[in-house]
């Protein structure tokens, strides 16, 4: 009775038999949801809660404005030449899809999934007197969990492949620290020896397996077979958990329809612009998307971070083991299964953004792979999919998210028309100040609402979507010819490739437009005014030219670092590991910060 | 970066290269030539009229015949020559028209061509100096096409430039400039310019070569840019080659 707010209840009842001899600090140190909330201080705007009036005035505005850009585009008043005019349509209708599906996503994100039986289940989760019978107080990592009055047994499954020792021992280190009691397994499919000693040093269980088919899901899978806990964690290699995620996550499964609980992907790299920009941005997937998707009851696994349920994967036959993204797909197995998923938008575990743009383009390319999977082989709107509408339509922005990064392709050779040919996508008779008012409405009130809710404009997430188009469109055509993108090993830093191989289609492009712009600055002077095509792509010419500029640099101080450790005497051991990163330890050691506070 | 990437690189900086001078030389060629903003077949007219007011008795012809030079057209009654005639202020043997004992004005063509715009009919009134129908001469078809032309290239205009017309069939004619005649509104130089082609023949092309035709027209500017050598070259070796 007293005891069922464990946290609150303090002092803790006298005289109960139990707890004598429990000095009260020994009471105050027990785990419990409120240890979890303490370092998040309250933000405006935190999703999960109430939204504030503001993001939801800033939202509605921003609505307007798409609908009012969408209605100037497609006013057959201001139609221009058909060539150029289709590939804007094309290209601004998925924009325009995406961002108004991805608004009433966030606008349904503000309510918090964790009601009454989910603080009941999460105070009684450790049972405070036996810990104290037993002397556990200072082994937070071993109190028993209980699910309701059921005990509940956890394993951790941390994928290795190939990843670097000392990213696999801060990860394992601090699995196994999580408070609660848990079984921490590190599942080696780089089959390295090192990885098996590092297991026994730290006292964890080693998993190696024979074959390698299905990846990460395979591996998974091969991990299930022979461990027994009801609840499995998944951590990728690098990300290191904090203690509270077992207690954060766990007391959702008191409800036995939810399969997983998945928490964000945070950052803790944020040192270069690569890396700025693929973290930045997923942030507003972590913290505004997937919430709203827990109201459709669409939110997805992302493969890391994650807790499941053992029995809802026995549902659906085990993890998805025939697509890069097996995450995505078997949440939807698991959706289609009647599954619930929960997403929740704490931090519980911090990891590294990719910082060199081959490990950028090897993620993107593979989620982007994924995303179109889903859209060309399972299509959510097919009737043969046992989904709610709600989840349909959740999927269908899933799937077809990536197109938008197919988008800046279309609008990038839109000025190039103008400039060779004098074909303009809109009226002659439009005049540029209708055309910025019109603009302005659809992306400045985007900006505007970036700045609103991630307290900042990252230039870095602008440049590389731009940039990034050539990988989207090889996810699509490999996904059209069923064909599979053959790269090395991912996270083999041994050899340190440079950034220029994979990307020669963005350098080429570069090279055009820079051409291009020449054209036009000439064009322009022979003319005698300066045109809105021309202003463009020197606009485009210099975002392309920013991401050059940043593999230039990426390339040049890795070779700077692969010369110093040619030198013995000016490396130590540990340095030869940051020979690929192309980044200097002493940034590697500055303080590192979470892009998806709560 | 392996070789082969290097390779890869190497390749497609050379076409990308090769791509933006193709089109820029596509880019000069059209900077060369101006096309019209709205152009047609136009026939030199001539005018049917009457110095006489009276009431029309008989029209001879319909509208769209052919009519030789001093075929009769329209019969009129006119009150007002008769009393002139009384009063001997004209004589009956005058040039476009010839008057009847009667009193009855007959009015002749005074050109072969095809006769367009009936105003009249049998029993009407018409005042005197009032045009009853247009007579397109034969074989006087031209274009007008007017051009909005930058200062800049209205200068680049010569005399006798070649002027490439097309029909809206997509046949192509090839004509001079003859006279041009412009106005300047908001520094733009607002030009008419009068094309004339030996090729435009009185319903050839299907009957497309008729007043009124709209056509596209497009006219060659001296090209003095940068690119003017090479790009003369590129097109006179297209065309050497037969392309």
């Amino acid at each position: 009775m007293t005891s069922l707010h464990p946290s609150l209840g303090v002092p803790a009842t006298p005289g109960s038999p139990s707890e004598d001899g429990v000095p009260p600090e020994a009471m105050h140190r027990i785990p419990t949801h409120q240890l979890a909330t303490h370092p998040y201080p309250a933000r405006p705007a935190s999703a999960g809660h109430a939204h504030s009036p503001s993001l939801v005035m800033l939202v509605l505005i921003a609505t307007v404005g798409i609908l009012a850009y969408a209605n100037f585009l497609l006013n057959p008043a201001s139609r221009g030449d058909w060539l150029p005019y289709s590939l804007v349509i094309v290209a601004e209708s998925i924009l325009i899809f995406q961002a108004l599906l991805s608004m009433w996503t966030i606008l349904s994100g503000s309510t918090d999934p964790r009601e009454f039986n989910f603080h009941q289940a999460q105070a009684t989760l450790v049972h405070t007197r036996s810990v104290a019978r037993d002397g556990l107080q200072n082994r937070p990592e071993r109190w028993p969990l209980h699910l309701g009055d059921q005990p509940a047994t956890v394993d951790v499954f941390i994928t290795t492949y190939g990843e670097d020792l000392d990213v696999i021992r801060s990860t394992v280190t601090a699995a196994r620290q999580m408070h609660g009691e848990h079984l921490t397994w590190v599942l080696d499919d780089g089959r390295s020896d090192d990885v098996r000693d590092l297991a026994a040093e730290l006292g964890v269980r080693y998993l190696r397996r024979l074959s390698s088919n299905g990846a990460k899901a395979g591996n998974v899978n091969h991990a299930l077979t022979v461990s027994s806990a009801q609840y499995f964690v998944i951590f990728d290699a690098d990300f290191v958990p904090k203690p509270e995620f077992l207690i954060e996550t766990l007391p959702f499964f008191i409800d036995d329809r939810v399969a997983f609980v998945q928490t964000p992907q945070a950052y803790g790299n944020l040192h270069n612009v690569i890396s700025r920009g693929a973290g930045y941005m997923q942030a507003v997937f972590y913290r505004f998307i997937q919430p709203g998707r827990n109201r459709f009851n669409a939110a997805f696994c992302v493969g890391t971070n994650v807790i499941f349920r053992r029995d809802a994967i026995n549902d659906v036959g085990g993890m998805y083991t025939d697509s890069k993204s097996e995450d995505v797909w078997t949440s939807l197995k698991l959706h289609e299964r009647g599954w619930k998923t929960i997403y929740i938008p704490t931090v519980l575990a911090t990891g590294h953004a990719p910082d060199t743009v081959e490990a950028y383009t090897k993620q993107q390319l593979r989620w982007a792979t994924g995303g179109f999977e889903i859209l060309l082989q399972s299509n959510p709107l097919s009737p043969r999919r046992r989904l709610t509408f709600d989840q349909r339509l959740q999927y269908l922005v899933t799937a077809s998210f990536y197109l938008t990064g197919i988008a800046p392709l279309l609008l990038l050779l839109v000025p190039p028309l103008e400039i060779y040919f004098d074909l303009r996508p809109m009226n002659i008779s439009t005049t540029v100040v209708t055309w910025l008012l019109y603009y302005a409405g659809f992306y400045l009130m985007q900006v505007v609402l970036a700045f609103y809710t991630m307290g900042s404009f990252r230039w870095e997430t602008l440049m590389l979507a731009t940039a990034s188009f050539p990988i989207y469109v090889a996810a699509l055509v490999n996904v059209l010819v069923g064909k599979e993108q053959h790269w090395s090993a991912t996270g083999n830093r041994s050899k340190a490739a440079s950034p220029f191989n994979f990307m020669i289609p963005q350098v080429l492009f570069f090279v055009f437009l820079l051409l291009t712009s020449v054209v036009a600055v000439w064009r322009d002077l022979t003319i005698g005014t300066l045109t809105l095509a021309t202003a463009w792509n020197v606009t485009n010419t210099l975002i392309l030219g920013t991401f050059v500029g940043t593999a230039l640099h990426e390339s040049h101080s890795a070779r700077r670092v692969r010369a110093m450790a040619r030198r013995p005497e000016a490396r130590r051991p540990s340095g030869i590991r940051t020979a690929a990163d192309g980044v200097p330890a002493s940034i590697q050691a500055a303080p590192t910060r979470e892009v998806v506070p709560s | 970066m392996t070789w082969a990437n290097r390779f890869k690189l190497f390749v497609g900086l050379i076409a990308v290269v090769g791509i933006v001078a193709v089109l820029t030389i596509v880019f000069n060629q059209r900077q060369a030539q101006v096309m019209s903003a709205s152009a047609s077949i136009q026939a030199a007219e001539y005018p049917v009229g009457s110095d006489y007011g009276g009431t029309v008795l008989d029209r001879l012809v319909d509208d769209g015949d052919e009519v030789k030079a001093g075929q009769a057209l329209f019969t009129l009654q006119s009150p007002t020559l008769q009393a002139d005639l009384a009063e001997g202020l004209v004589t009956a043997d005058n040039v476009a028209y010839s008057v009847g004992d009667d009193g009855v004005l007959t009015l002749t063509a005074s050109v072969d061509g095809t006769l367009t715009d009936i105003t009249t009919e049998r029993g009407s009134f018409v005042q005197a100096g009032q045009v009853l129908a247009v007579i397109n001469k034969t074989g006087s078809l031209f274009v007008s096409a007017d051009f909005v032309l930058t200062s800049g290239d209205y200068a680049r205009i010569e005399p006798g430039a070649a002027v490439d017309i097309v029909l809206p069939n997509q046949t192509r004619v090839a004509g001079t400039m003859d006279t041009l005649d412009v106005q300047t509104a908001d520094g733009q130089a607002e030009t008419t310019a009068k094309v004339v082609s030996p090729d435009l023949v009185d319903g050839a092309a299907n009957g497309l070569m008729a007043p009124g035709t709209p056509v596209t027209a497009t006219i060659s500017l001296r090209d003095d840019g940068l690119l003017a050598g090479a790009s003369d070259g590129l097109f006179s070796f297209l065309r050497t080659i037969g392309l």
